[in-house]
């Protein structure tokens, strides 16, 4: 070879080694350039709806002294638990557990209810998991407030929140589209029942069956409260229950959503189990001493078509005495 | 010998890694989980000087204290959980060579060090300044255990760096903690001196052969005249002499035993000047002005606390929410390691007393729920006050409706009132709602500052005044 670098093959050489590096750097400029520096973000998954087809629009009132026995007497009004839950389904149940209270303060879904609703389920031949993603520290909510015990006892499991279960999700129409949510544990079950407790709320006025699936959101939820009852519409659009069971056996009357002194509950005596969400809660409401017009959200999920505010346009309405 | 101590020190482990799993909020049934940080004579003394009184579990420390001078330094050798895992190092890192092994056993001068290292610490404690609990074994495994099961824990990984330089030290010379920097080993050491036997030889039967030496734990000098103030009771030595030169006796001659310290008066002297240096020096700092100096509920007065806090970690251990968390500069350098809240990262559960049920020395007293939340006495016990930053507040400053803070306050009546206030927002009246803090009725649990949605800096913050454990601490005029 010829060292003189002005030799054509030198030159050649030279050229096609200069080339190459030029080349390469397009080609990794070309291949990892990107106009867009904020990384799309993964599409919100929907969350289907748990109802069964045909058992919309109805509710139970039971009064009685034994919660448990209240219960079970407005699902056999209602065709029995059955009509809701069949061997084999995948049912998750969401309690308001959002406070480390004992049970008597109010604050949470008394065990008895929760418990018969799992027990219930349990009977029905399907798997039963409770969940709910609290204020305070999990493990202590559901210690505390005797759900832990009462969910075992009953045969179910209590599935406590972790980061991994949250994933993006659609929620509603008016103030949230999509939020993070307990994505993994709605995705596992087929069917889902929410056993709120009857609460005053210093927001929203009353805290009760579509404001107490803001336990299964995370991210920053502490912003929700800037809009607050349109965002609980939002929720009632967000799950579409199997069954909903409303604890009424006693009554949070003060200081809410947290209480902390036996003097803010008040006994209650009643449970509502149906599926129109808006009627329950303006049920719940009253037994707050809130006409329905008071309080914004039950308006907001109305007019959204989530149920209806007046009971008398419900499918199947009716009240019992469980006494036993 | 050999295979009984053994099966006491892995038994002594074992159920120190079995305490420290079972301080946690579901393990915690009436357990015992600090029996260790209990069984050291160091924080007994220790607190005994600087309080004035011993925490009544501690008795346990005085027990092995008041068995020391009859049976030498047997938690040494045979119960620390420390020592064993040191022990452990030290033989994963042994010379294979025996002649290194006895060269590493011999006596060294600097073991005397711990010796000062813990007149020094006695000292500060005599006037008021508790560092025991920097140097107290059992307080740095604890330590560096919780540092270890709480990743996000601050300063965790000085107290993980400690530990790991401290093993390193094993390759060096064997349990190079235990011989020379222990000052619970040295307060035991100075018990055991008064042991009317010990490990004696018969110089006749004697070749100078140095076999005793190869597996001496405490390295006390078997060969010459056994130092009963390093001795573990291990009773290696004798198993080891071919000679059957060695042997234990009760009631020996005298000059038979070597009762010295090996501490010479001038470093005598030097520790007292340097001790009380730093005492005046770390006692001169303030103890009032920290503002972000919160401490647990049941904490006792700042000058009481610092008298007994042993720094163990045990309270930010069990904290079901973290909020628990050492501190670097917060309470001081004589507070550094103590706990203090940090709002950010955690909140004081309400119905929760667990960091008192662990407190071994009483630095947080024990209370019930009852006490804490002042639910019959009407008088709760306040760790701080929150304070609204109105600037940055969504209702005061920006016009939007928010009251997180009054709907997580955990007391009732609730400690954040609000006034509806009807303002003008782009054409349209809108009620707002401007939060408030009940200063009476506020326990400073910072659960509101935790849940605040304005998220760097939260527009409600805890900050350490009106607590209820400095007397006269409210800024009210009653």
């Amino acid at each position: 070879m010829n060292p003189d670098p002005h030799h054509r093959r030198m030159f050649i050489r030279r050229m096609g080694t200069a080339t190459g590096v030029a080349a390469g750097t397009a080609a990794i400029g070309s291949l990892f350039h990107n106009r867009n520096l904020v990384p799309a973000g993964e599409e919100a998954k929907t969350i289907p709806s748990f109802l069964v087809p045909g058992t919309e629009g109805m509710m139970v009132v039971a009064e009685g002294p034994d919660p448990a026995f209240a219960v079970r007497a407005a699902l056999q009004e209602l065709g029995g638990i059955g009509r809701f839950v069949k061997a084999g389904d995948r049912v998750l149940v969401k309690p308001n557990c959002a406070f480390d209270r004992p049970a008597h303060f109010g604050a949470t879904t008394s065990p008895a209810v929760t418990g018969e609703v799992v027990r219930q389920c349990i009977a029905a031949g399907a798997e039963v998991r409770v969940i709910d993603n609290p204020i305070n520290h999990p493990e202590g909510c559901f210690v505390k407030s005797g759900l832990m015990d009462a969910v075992q006892s009953a045969g179910g499991e209590v599935w406590l929140p972790s980061a991994a279960l949250f994933a993006r999700v659609k929620v509603g129409s008016l103030r949230i589209p999509d939020w993070e949510a307990l994505y993994r544990p709605l995705a596992w079950a087929n069917k889902l029942i929410g056993v709120p407790t009857v609460k005053s709320h210093n927001l929203s006025g009353v805290s009760l069956t579509m404001k107490n699936w803001y336990g299964l959101l995370g991210g920053p939820r502490n912003r929700l409260h800037q809009a607050l009852h349109e965002v609980v519409a939002d929720l009632g659009q967000f799950i579409r229950p199997t069954l909903v069971v409303l604890d009424g056996s006693r009554l949070l009357v003060a200081n809410g959503p947290t209480g902390g002194s036996p003097s803010d509950v008040r006994p209650g005596d009643v449970v509502a189990v149906g599926t129109d969400q808006v009627a329950i809660d303006t049920f719940g409401a009253r037994l707050l001493g809130h006409a329905p017009d008071e309080i914004a959200f039950l308006d907001l999920a109305a007019k959204l078509g989530l149920g209806v505010v007046d009971e008398a346009q419900l499918k199947l309405f009716r009240k019992v005495r469980a006494v036993s | 010998m050999r295979r009984l101590r053994r099966y006491y020190q892995a038994f002594f482990l074992v159920l120190f890694a079995a305490a420290f799993a079972l301080a946690s909020q579901g393990g915690l049934k009436g357990y015992p989980v600090t029996v260790f940080l209990d069984s050291s004579a160091l924080n007994a003394v220790g607190t005994l000087l600087s309080a004035h009184n011993i925490a009544y579990t501690m008795w346990i420390g005085l027990l092995i204290l008041a068995l020391t001078p009859f049976l030498g330094r047997f938690f040494c050798g045979w119960i620390c959980p420390l020592g064993t895992l040191f022990h452990l190092a030290s033989r994963w890192l042994r010379p294979r060579k025996a002649a290194e092994r006895i060269r590493q056993n011999l006596h060294s001068r600097t073991q005397a060090v711990k010796y000062l290292i813990l007149f020094v610490l006695l000292l500060a404690a005599a006037f008021g300044l508790l560092q025991v609990g920097v140097f107290d074994p059992i307080a740095l495994l604890t330590r560096t255990s919780a540092a270890l099961v709480s990743p996000g824990m601050r300063a965790g990984w000085m107290m993980i760096a400690i530990f790991a330089v401290l093993l390193l030290l094993n390759a060096w010379r064997p349990r190079f903690w235990c011989r020379h920097v222990c000052p619970l080993g040295a307060l035991l050491g100075v018990a055991a001196r008064a042991m009317p036997g010990g490990v004696v030889r018969d110089r006749g039967k004697c070749t100078d052969c140095g076999l005793c030496n190869r597996d001496c734990i405490g390295a006390c000098s078997p060969n010459t005249r056994t130092r009963m103030a390093e001795c573990f009771v291990c009773w290696n030595c004798i198993e080891d002499c071919p000679e059957k030169a060695l042997r234990w006796e009760w009631m020996p001659k005298e000059e038979e035993l070597a009762r010295e310290l090996g501490v010479s008066r001038r470093a005598f002297f030097g520790a007292t000047l340097g001790g009380a240096a730093t005492v005046v020096a770390l006692k001169s700092q303030a103890v009032a002005g920290y503002p972000e100096r919160i401490r647990p509920p049941g904490a006792l007065a700042e000058p009481d606390f610092l008298d007994r806090c042993l720094k163990c970690g045990e309270c930010m251990k069990i904290c079901p929410t973290g909020v628990l968390r050492p501190a670097l500069a917060e309470a001081g350098i004589a507070g550094l390691w103590t706990p203090v809240m940090d709002m950010e990262r955690g909140y004081c559960e309400y119905n929760c007393v667990l960091c008192a049920q662990v407190c071994p020395s009483g630095a947080i007293r024990r209370m019930s729920i009852a006490e804490k939340s002042g639910t019959e006495t009407g008088v709760p016990v306040k760790v701080g006050t929150a304070f609204l930053d109105r600037s940055r507040c969504l209702p005061w400053s920006f016009g939007r409706n928010c009251m997180v803070c009054e709907e997580v306050c955990p007391v009732s009546p609730k400690a954040i009132h609000r006034t509806p206030q009807a303002v003008e927002i782009e054409g349209r009246m809108v009620e707002l709602y401007l939060p408030q803090v009940d200063v009476e009725r506020c326990t400073g649990c910072g659960l509101c500052q935790h849940e605040c949605p304005v998220n760097d800096l939260a527009a409600i913050r805890v900050t350490a005044a009106g607590e209820s454990r400095t007397p006269g601490g409210s800024f009210f005029l009653r």
